[in-house]
């Protein structure tokens, strides 16, 4: 009987103790943990946050790719009362160097690997004071450098005192901005929890379910795998990726898995394997967000796996789990992202800022308990995607994004209201890979569109023209090669045209409607 | 020879430069030292099968044949020999 109130999202742990304290709550990378073990290794790293100086606010990142060590460091930041952002393990090291220096971090967690260009960050920003290295680290580190296992041996598991309330902010999801640099999303404990609770409920779980993820915990749908498992009292199965889908299957087979997490790109390449050789049948519901399932897609998963419910979601960074498709739905209305789930109200305005009703075309408005407080150190930004509510002091979410709804209240995206492409489920600003491209010498002109693409929705197509009066020796492989050392692997044009010059609107600038 | 140096040469251009020294070795960690990624995974997939005229069964992804350069090379060349025998 489960009597505690949870009001901050690391209680979840305090809650399954007295429950389930041995129960199996993480399945990754080879290795078993109970809620228990957890708890104790979040206890111990929590404490050596504290010695290391982390107060009441203080940020943490986490560059980690999904692990054992990536959960414990969640907890133990919000035991330590500080504020985690879990960091895209693509992220490219200027990126990640921004964004340390955006939120002022205070301890970085992440792979021996990366020692080199953790050296680099704690030389180059004044507020990064240690680094926490998982795996092996070698001794001739600065005492800056402290080891993720030594910590777990000598650390005591007593957590300092906790100050923290549900208004308080848990972590910042960082996310990528039309402008073309992450805004880093300001979620609460008491909106994270909302979140979570609207998800269970949708998707009915119980402590019975063992949940498997390929998501990285960077990804709001993936972080969310881990918080509505650990909510309900289940088992989490978090693969380190989706490199290798057979293993992942298997996985899922020798585990019992009752649901799994995916994004249209996971799923389409799921759908590509032989899943007639694998036990399936505790597989009762499968989760998508990030981008809609193409209807060819939903009758592929349905043939496939007609067990499976198919729960579609749709959320934002700002506003996650705000609507949901109903299974029963998905072969009727496969192209709506469904209905605001309980707890969301949702409404659709045209350009003079009157609700519109069935049918018509508008600006997406979500209201609710989920609805984020704003984006860290941006101001600006905040009072465009969050404005003043209904209440004095509440805020709802300008979505941006073009949707219709029908006569039964369900939604269809219709398109978005900034030029963001999503590749498989990520979300590329194509002023980013232009950044990119105008930063190689006798580039003149570029622009960057999305193109439609089997597996990943999307792909990038970029459009390059040279200064005539250049002698350039580029060529698309040069081009290329420019953009992987310079942009996550999503974000790399998967075309490259190189063209004597680009369309313009009447004020000058690159018209990319009709490039492609 | 040839197997190892084109998947080397695959491989090493899509090294992260501006993460030097970091240096394509065979023990190389693929996935965890970014090298690759899960997209990056099924793209080497494809660039095996076109360049080797060889099929990769979906079992055989595995972190034993796919996480280090050595392992690849050892998997590529038993699977392009068992189709040209």
């Amino acid at each position: 009987m489960r009597t505690r109130t949870i009001r901050l999202v690391h209680e979840i742990l305090a809650d399954n103790l007295e429950v389930h304290p041995d129960k199996v709550a993480l399945v990754c990378d080879g290795q078993r943990l109970t809620y228990a073990q957890i708890d104790e290794m979040a206890n111990r790293l929590a404490a050596a946050f504290y010695d290391l100086g982390v107060r009441r606010g203080d940020r943490i990142l986490l560059y980690l790719l999904n692990s054992v060590e990536a959960v414990v460091s969640v907890f133990a930041a919000l035991k330590a009362n500080a504020v985690f952002s879990v960091i895209d393990y693509a992220t490219k090291p200027d990126k990640l160097k921004y964004i340390a220096s955006d939120c002022a971090a205070k301890v970085l967690v992440t792979h021996n690997h990366q020692e080199v260009l953790a050296s680099e960050l704690l030389q180059a920003l004044s507020s990064l004071h240690a680094v926490v290295l998982t795996g092996d680290i070698s001794e001739k580190l600065g005492p800056e450098f402290l080891a993720f296992d030594e910590i777990q041996v000598r650390s005591a598991p007593s957590p300092p005192p906790q100050l923290h309330i549900d208004r308080d902010l848990a972590y910042l999801v960082y996310t990528s901005g039309s402008t073309g640099q992450p805004k880093g999303v300001m979620t609460t404990h008491y909106s994270s929890l909302f979140a979570i609770q609207i998800a269970i409920d949708y998707l009915g779980l119980t402590e019975n379910d063992v949940i498997a993820s390929p998501l990285p915990l960077s990804y709001s749908h993936g972080f969310n795998q881990l918080l509505k498992t650990f909510r309900v009292g289940g088992t989490l199965v978090l693969e380190k990726s989706f490199a290798y889908p057979a293993v992942t299957l298997k996985r899922i087979e020798t585990e019992g898995v009752t649901g799994f997490a995916g994004v249209p790109t996971v799923l389409a390449i799921l759908m590509k394997l032989d899943l007639g050789r694998y036990d399936l049948r505790h597989l009762r519901y499968i989760s998508s967000a990030g981008a809609a399932l193409p209807p060819s897609l939903i009758a592929q998963i349905r043939e496939t796996l007609p067990q499976a419910a198919i729960f579609s979601m749709y959320g934002m960074a700002e506003a996650s789990n705000a609507f949901g498709l109903d299974p029963e739905q998905i072969d009727y209305r496969p192209t709506s992202v469904g209905r605001p789930l309980v707890g969301t109200e949702a409404w659709l305005v045209d350009d003079a800022g009157s609700r519109l009703g069935p049918d018509q075309i508008g600006e997406l408005f979500v209201r609710g308990g989920h609805v984020r407080c704003g984006y860290w150190n941006d101001p600006d930004t905040s009072s465009q995607r969050l404005w003043p509510g209904v209440l004095p002091g509440e805020l709802v979410c300008h979505t941006g994004d073009m949707f219709r709804m029908d006569e039964d209240g369900y939604y269809y995206f219709v398109g978005r209201g900034d030029e963001i492409i999503k590749s498989g489920g990520k979300k590329v600003a194509p002023k980013e890979v232009e950044n990119a491209l105008y930063s190689l010498s006798g580039v003149t002109e570029a622009a960057a569109v999305g193109v439609p693409d089997a597996i990943l929705g999307q792909v990038i197509k970029a459009f390059v023209v040279f200064d005539p009066q250049r002698q350039s020796n580029l060529d698309e492989r040069a081009i290329l090669r420019h953009c992987r050392e310079t942009l996550e692997d999503y974000m790399v044009p998967r075309y490259i045209e190189i063209r004597d010059s680009l369309p313009k609107t009447g004020s000058g600038k690159i018209k990319k409607i009709g490039l492609v | 020879m040839e197997i190892a140096k084109q998947l080397y040469s695959y491989l090493e251009e899509r090294l992260p430069s501006n993460q030097k020294p970091l240096q394509l070795t065979g023990e190389t960690l693929l996935l965890e030292q970014k090298i690759i990624d899960s997209i990056g995974m099924l793209e080497l997939v494809f660039f095996i099968q076109d360049t080797f005229a060889v099929e990769i069964p979906e079992e055989d992804i595995t972190p034993e044949n796919f996480a280090t350069l050595d392992g690849l090379v050892g998997y590529v060349e038993g699977l392009v020999s068992q189709s040209s025998s």
